[in-house]
This record gives C-alpha cells, sequence and structure tokens, in this order.
C-alpha cells in the first residue's frame, strides 16, 4: 500500500497537479475554494492508501509479538528492538486512524460539499489542527523509537557489553510513547489554545526530554569500560548521541510557549526537526542497514565507503543546520522565496556548503552499495557463520540470510541476550544434529499485490471523478479479499529431511570457519 | 491478508498455539473504535454549528430510530443463536440464522438510507451545516459498516453451502465477523443516545 501510494504521487507529476498546500494541507487552503484542482485529492488518497497498509502492519507486528514469541522469551527477556517495534506499532495502531477521519473529513468537505473545515458553514479550521497534529506528533515518534531500538542493539554488540539498564530503556520507551500522545497542541500554541491549554502541553512536551536522556545516558554507560569497536555502525551511533542531544535540546526550547511565539514557523524550527529527524531516524536507520545487511544478504557492506559517508554527513549537518537555528534567531521564517537582508546572507551561504557536503555523503553511500555488491564475493565480505559481530540476539544464531522458515528448532529462551547467553554457556542455540520436524510454512499469495493494483486503480479514478473506474478498483479489492478467503490451498510443510539437509550444510560451513 | 505463523513445528504436541487470527482481528477493531471516537469527537465540537438550519431536534423522529435500533439489536441475538450453533456443528442451522441476521441487518440499513434520503430531500443534506455534515459521516461510517458486515454475512453463508462440518477456520472466520457485528451494535448504542437522544432532550 505505501508502494501504491508512491506510485499515485509520482503519477501527479506527469497526469494533473500535487498538492500544494505544505505537508499537512491546512484547511481552508487546502478547501476547494482554495485549491481547486486535483492535487490535494492526490495527497488525500495517497495518504489515505498509505494509511491503511500502515495501520494493517501495526496490528501485524502487534499480534506477532504478543502472541508468537519463543518459549521462554517472556516480556522482559524480549531485545529492545523489539520493544521499540512493539512501541511503535502501538502508536501506529492509536493514532493512524484519527488520521484517516482527519483526511477522510477534509476528502467529504472537497467532494460533497461538506463544511467540517470550511470558513463558512459552520466549519472549525482548529479541529483539524488537533485531529492532524493528533496523529502527526505520534507520528514522529513512529518514526525514532525503532532506531532508539536499532542503537540499543549496535551499541552493546560493538562494546562487547549487555545493554547498561535494559529495564530502564523499557520503562523510557514505554514513557515515550504514552507521553507522545498528550502534547500536539505544542505544533499551534501561537494559534491561540489560551495559556492554561498552552502551560500544560508545554509542561508535557518537556517531561519527554526525561526518559530520552535516561536512554541517552543508558547508551553512554553501555560504552563505559566497553571495549568499543568503533565499526561504521558505531560512527553513526556516537554521532546520533551527539546530534540528537542537540535536537532534543532546542526541542525543550521551544516547548516553552513564550519562546515558541519568537521561534514558531521561523528556520529555528526547521534546523530543530531536520536535528532530530537527521540525527535520530536518519542516522539511526543508515546504522541498523550496516548492522543487519549481512544477516539478510549473505555479505557485509563495505566499511571505509560508510565511514566517509557518515563524516560527511555529519559534519556537512552541522554546516547546514547550525546556521538555521541563528538565522531562526535573527527572525527568518521558513518558506521564503528570496530575502532581502543582506545579513542573512553569509549564513545561508555556509549553510548551502553543509548542503553541499550532505550532497557528497549521499554519493558516499552510493559509492558503499556499488563496493559492497561488486565485492561480494571476496572471503573477506562473506559472512558464513551467520554472527559477524559476535552479536547478542538470537537472529545471529541462524545462517545468513536465515533459511525460509527461520529456526529450525524454535530456541528456548532463559536470559536477556539469549544467544550470548548460550554462547557463554557453550549450549547450542540451534540444536544442531536435530531431530528435525516437518515446518509448517505460509504459501506466497498474489492476494497483497492485487489489493495493491486495484487499490491504486480505485486511487486515480477517484483523484479525476472517473467513478466508474473508482468501482471497478473497489470491486477488484473486495473481490481478491473475499477469492482469498475462499482459498483453502494457503499452507505447505517443509519436509524434515530439507529441513535437516539445510541445517547440516550451515553446520559443515560453521565447522569450517571454526577449523580456520 | 491473513498471516499465519512464520515458524511453527509441527506436530509439537507440548506447544500447540493457538490461532492469533482472532486476537488480530479484535486489535483490529480496535482501532476501528478509534476511528469512531474521533468521529463522535468531531460530531461532540461541531454539533451546535447548525448555520441557521435546522437541529437535531427538528430533524429526528422517534419511530424510525425506534425500528432501526430494534432491528439492529435483534440481529445481534440471531447471530448469537448463529454461533451457538455453530459451536455444535449444524451447518443448516448457521446458514439459516445467519440469513435471519442478514436480513435484519438489510432491514436497518434500508431504513437508515430512507431517513437519509428524507433529509436530503427536505434540503437538509450533509452540506446545509457543519451539525449535518458531522452527523451523515458518523452516522453513515457506522451504516458503511454494517453493509461490509452483509457482504462478509453472504461470503460466509456461500462458503458454508455444500459443507457439513466447520473446520477450525471457518470458525475463527464465524468468530471475527461475530466480534463485528456486536462491536458495530455497541457503536449503535452510542450514535443513538449521544447522536439522537441528547439531540431530543
Amino acid at each position: 500500500m505505501t508502494a501504491i501510494a508512491f506510485i499515485l504521487v509520482n503519477v501527479s507529476l506527469f497526469i494533473g497537479e500535487f498538492s500544494q498546500c505544505g505537508w499537512l494541507a491546512y484547511p481552508p487552503l487546502s478547501e476547494t475554494q482554495f485549491s481547486p484542482g486535483v492535487g490535494v485529492d492526490y495527497y488525500i488518497w495517497a495518504i489515505q492508501l498509505s494509511g491503511v497498509g500502515t495501520l494493517l502492519t501495526g496490528v501485524n507486528f502487534f499480534v506477532t509479538i504478543v502472541k508468537m514469541r519463543a518459549p521462554g522469551m517472556t516480556w522482559m527477556k524480549m531485545p529492545v528492538f523489539t520493544w521499540t517495534a512493539f512501541c511503535a506499532s502501538i502508536l501506529i495502531m492509536v493514532s493512524f486512524p484519527v488520521l484517516t477521519v482527519a483526511v477522510a473529513l477534509l476528502g467529504l468537505d472537497r467532494y460533497f460539499g461538506m463544511h467540517f473545515f470550511t470558513n463558512d458553514g459552520g466549519g472549525n479550521q482548529m479541529l483539524y489542527l488537533s485531529l492532524i497534529w493528533a496523529w502527526g506528533h505520534p507520528e514522529v515518534y513512529i518514526l525514532v523509537i525503532p532506531a532508539f531500538g536499532v542503537f540499543s542493539e549496535v551499541v552493546p554488540a560493538f562494546s562487547g557489553k549487555p545493554l547498561f539498564g535494559y529495564g530502564t530503556m523499557v520503562y523510557a520507551t514505554c514513557s515515550i510513547m504514552v507521553l507522545s500522545f498528550i502534547v500536539w497542541v505544542h505544533h499551534f500554541f501561537t494559534m491561540g489554545a489560551g495559556p492554561d491549554v498552552n502551560a500544560f502541553f508545554g509542561i508535557a512536551t518537556m517531561i519527554i526530554s526525561i526518559p530520552t536522556g535516561v536512554k541517552l545516558f543508558n547508551w553512554m554507560f553501555t560504552m563505559y569500560k566497553g571495549r568499543v569497536q568503533f565499526h561504521a555502525c558505531m560512527y553513526w551511533a556516537v554521532g546520533f548521541m551527539v546530534t540528537f542531544t542537540i535536537g532534543g535540546m532546542t526541542g525543550v526550547m521551544m516547548a516553552i510557549p513564550g519562546a515558541d511565539f519568537v521561534l514558531h514557523n521561523s528556520l529555528f524550527l526547521i534546523a530543530h526537526f531536520h536535528n532530530v529527524i537527521i540525527g535520530g531516524v536518519y542516522f539511526g536507520y543508515i546504522c541498523g542497514m550496516n548492522f543487519w545487511f549481512p544477516k539478510v544478504m549473505g555479505f557485509k557492506m563495505n566499511e571505509s565507503w560508510g565511514i566517509r559517508a557518515f563524516w560527511f554527513w555529519f559534519v556537512g549537518f552541522y554546516f547546514a543546520f547550525v546556521p538555521l537555528y541563528i538565522l531562526g534567531f535573527d527572525g527568518m521564517t521558513r518558506r521564503m522565496n528570496h530575502y532581502d537582508n543582506p545579513q542573512w546572507h553569509v549564513l545561508m551561504l555556509i549553510a548551502e556548503v553543509g548542503a553541499v557536503l550532505i550532497l557528497l555523503g549521499i554519493v558516499c553511500q552510493l559509492t558503499q552499495l556499488y563496493v559492497t555488491i561488486r565485492d561480494r564475493n571476496l572471503p573477506a565480505n562473506r559472512d558464513l557463520t551467520g554472527d559477524p559481530w559476535n552479536g547478542r540476539a538470537l537472529e545471529w544464531s541462524t545462517s545468513s540470510p536465515p533459511p525460509p522458515y527461520n529456526f529450525a528448532i524454535v530456541p528456548h529462551v532463559h536470559e536477556l541476550d539469549a544467544f550470548m547467553h548460550d554462547k557463554e554457556n557453550g549450549i547450542d542455540t540451534r540444536c544442531a544434529g536435530g531431530p528435525y520436524a516437518p515446518i509448517h510454512m505460509p504459501k506466497n499469495t498474489a492476494a497483497g499485490f492485487l489489493v495493491g493494483a486495484f487499490s491504486l486503480v480505485f486511487g486515480f479514478a477517484a483523484v479525476w471523478y472517473i467513478w466508474w473506474l473508482a468501482a471497478i478498483g473497489l470491486i477488484g479489492v473486495i473481490g481478491t479479499v473475499i477469492a482469498r478467503s475462499a482459498n483453502k490451498d494457503i499452507d505447505y510443510y517443509i519436509p524434515a529431511e530439507e529441513v535437516a539437509r539445510i541445517e547440516n550444510e550451515h553446520s559443515r560451513k560453521l565447522m569450517a570457519q571454526a577449523a580456520e | 491478508m491473513a498471516h499465519d505463523t512464520t515458524v511453527q513445528t509441527a506436530g509439537h504436541d507440548e506447544h500447540h498455539h493457538e490461532s492469533p487470527v482472532v486476537f488480530g482481528f479484535w486489535v483490529y477493531l480496535m482501532t476501528d473504535c478509534i476511528i469512531f471516537g474521533s468521529l463522535f469527537a468531531v460530531f461532540a465540537v461541531l454539533h451546535n454549528q447548525v448555520n441557521g438550519g435546522p437541529s437535531g431536534r427538528d430533524l429526528f423522529e422517534y419511530k424510525g430510530l425506534a425500528e432501526e435500533t430494534a432491528l439492529l439489536l435483534i440481529s445481534s441475538i440471531t447471530y448469537g443463536f448463529g454461533m451457538i450453533a455453530a459451536h455444535k456443528n449444524e451447518v443448516s442451522k448457521v446458514i439459516m440464522w445467519l440469513g435471519v441476521t442478514f436480513l435484519l441487518g438489510l432491514g436497518f440499513v434500508g431504513l437508515e438510507l430512507n431517513e437519509f434520503a428524507h433529509m436530503i430531500h427536505e434540503g437538509n443534506g450533509p452540506d446545509r451545516s457543519a451539525f449535518l455534515s458531522s452527523f451523515f459521516t458518523l452516522v453513515s461510517t457506522h451504516g458503511l459498516h454494517v453493509t461490509c458486515g452483509l457482504i462478509w454475512i453472504v461470503t460466509l453463508i456461500v462458503q458454508l453451502m455444500g459443507t457439513t462440518e466447520i473446520p477450525e477456520r471457518m470458525m475463527s472466520k464465524l468468530t471475527c465477523l461475530s466480534l463485528f457485528w456486536h462491536f458495530l451494535d455497541i457503536v449503535w448504542i452510542c450514535v443513538f443516545t449521544y447522536v439522537y437522544l441528547a439531540s431530543m432532550i
């Protein structure tokens, strides 16, 4: 569904136009009166369709984590990354329906002339702001919480120590999850909610910095007295700790309603959210990609290009965004198409240098991918053991890439960092040698692809008011779901002999590695 | 979209996992509940914005409302009878009760559409005022859910026809639909009290 929303946005570049109402399509600008074209309609359907996909993913992860953990894997033995995926799923399940409603009501205004957010007819634009930010603020935590999980896996692995303060890390994640729902008004302090309301939301916002600070100290104490290896992943992780802390502190500054009246809609805000999203989310997922790449592909990413990419990004980031903080204090607002103040010019040029450095960082990353794939067969780059970093969690006990069934025998979990515990105590997590049983597997299905394709038809037709085509798309979606429900042939078994063959081959590779 | 268990060792007697499908559907319904919650909040904000037009007190009628409510509540009971029959593996009775539930649900949707047509005909459509926009959206979102439920009932009736017993997967489908149908009943009780009764007082 995300892919088709992406396609729909790209189609709008060639057929018609896309929304020109900013990230969140605030009414009344996004109403038919002021945006009569199809741009906002593309926006609406792209958001709705990808929203469905996100919501179902959230439900899927949540149920998987609640119901399908390995035996012995109690809640407080789960890896922190699983915890963060769990909290992000809850955030998705609670906040995305609100986005669906907000955007649907905007659509009803546009398609049926209703009066939810219009200037006339009794509409209320503040209602849209509340609804969209009641989704929008949890959404930024949906972005960053799994990145926190990535760092919580990477830092212990490369420090050769267990994570410091596992329990507090879990509680901090859960606190952030809950608090993220009671801060949304800080996105529009200046719109006149009044001092009492603003004070509540300001204080709630500042409180979030406490569990976030707990996390940062936990990562630092994990490194403290550890045997830290500066792998490319660790560059991103340490760069994150420095950068994200600055972004967090500027966020607390803007959480003060009085200060926000000065900083609102200025470049200070722009610098702040790039600071947390680049420094937190982007660094986090690049770090995670470097970390789990060998698990997925069977070969490691090139490290020197990864480190070069990091330095360009890291230095470029500060060149690009520190001037923006200063310009925000100097009164420069966002979204200006030109400016006449010569005092701003030098800082803007410095920011431009930063943008070029970041571009070089991106070039390094593309080079890294190219070099990685080119050199994938070099012996030093192959991951034959499935455990290239001396990992702590169970995914490192399988081969890289893992077999289709993941675990031939579902491991029994005794301790936190289950795989490390097994390695230290000489327990064979894989139970190599069997006895193996046939493994029940779901069959591949085209249903998801067909639902996506028909949704794309539906979305495109709805944008252009081609109702017969929209009907075909909708019937296609419903028909696919019904056909899938009637399909009895949805699973199969991998026979025990096949499992034994795959596992024994992996054991042979492991022994060959150990002998070297 | 039913994701089966990724890793489940077959023939493991000591760890027979219960299918997560019903739990997953229940969780999904809770997200649906948030959609309704948001729509109720919107209605709460906008219900006085009549824009010089009629308010709920002027528009709503007891009679049609009582009929709609009765049909939907009785349909929940008949679905319950269907589930009892399903647990006893009596396929023909399940089909019969599903059929009765379908007719009651259809009656509900028919009455609702009739009410809507009447209001729109008198010039009080959803584009009249913010109050009517939020009223039509909330009530017809519920109606649309009931319509989806009707399609679902027909699908299951067709899948049950010609079979003599109810396998586990069918049972979990019936249970999911049961959750869905009762959930819509609860939402209707909220619509009934908060949208209709509260406006008429």
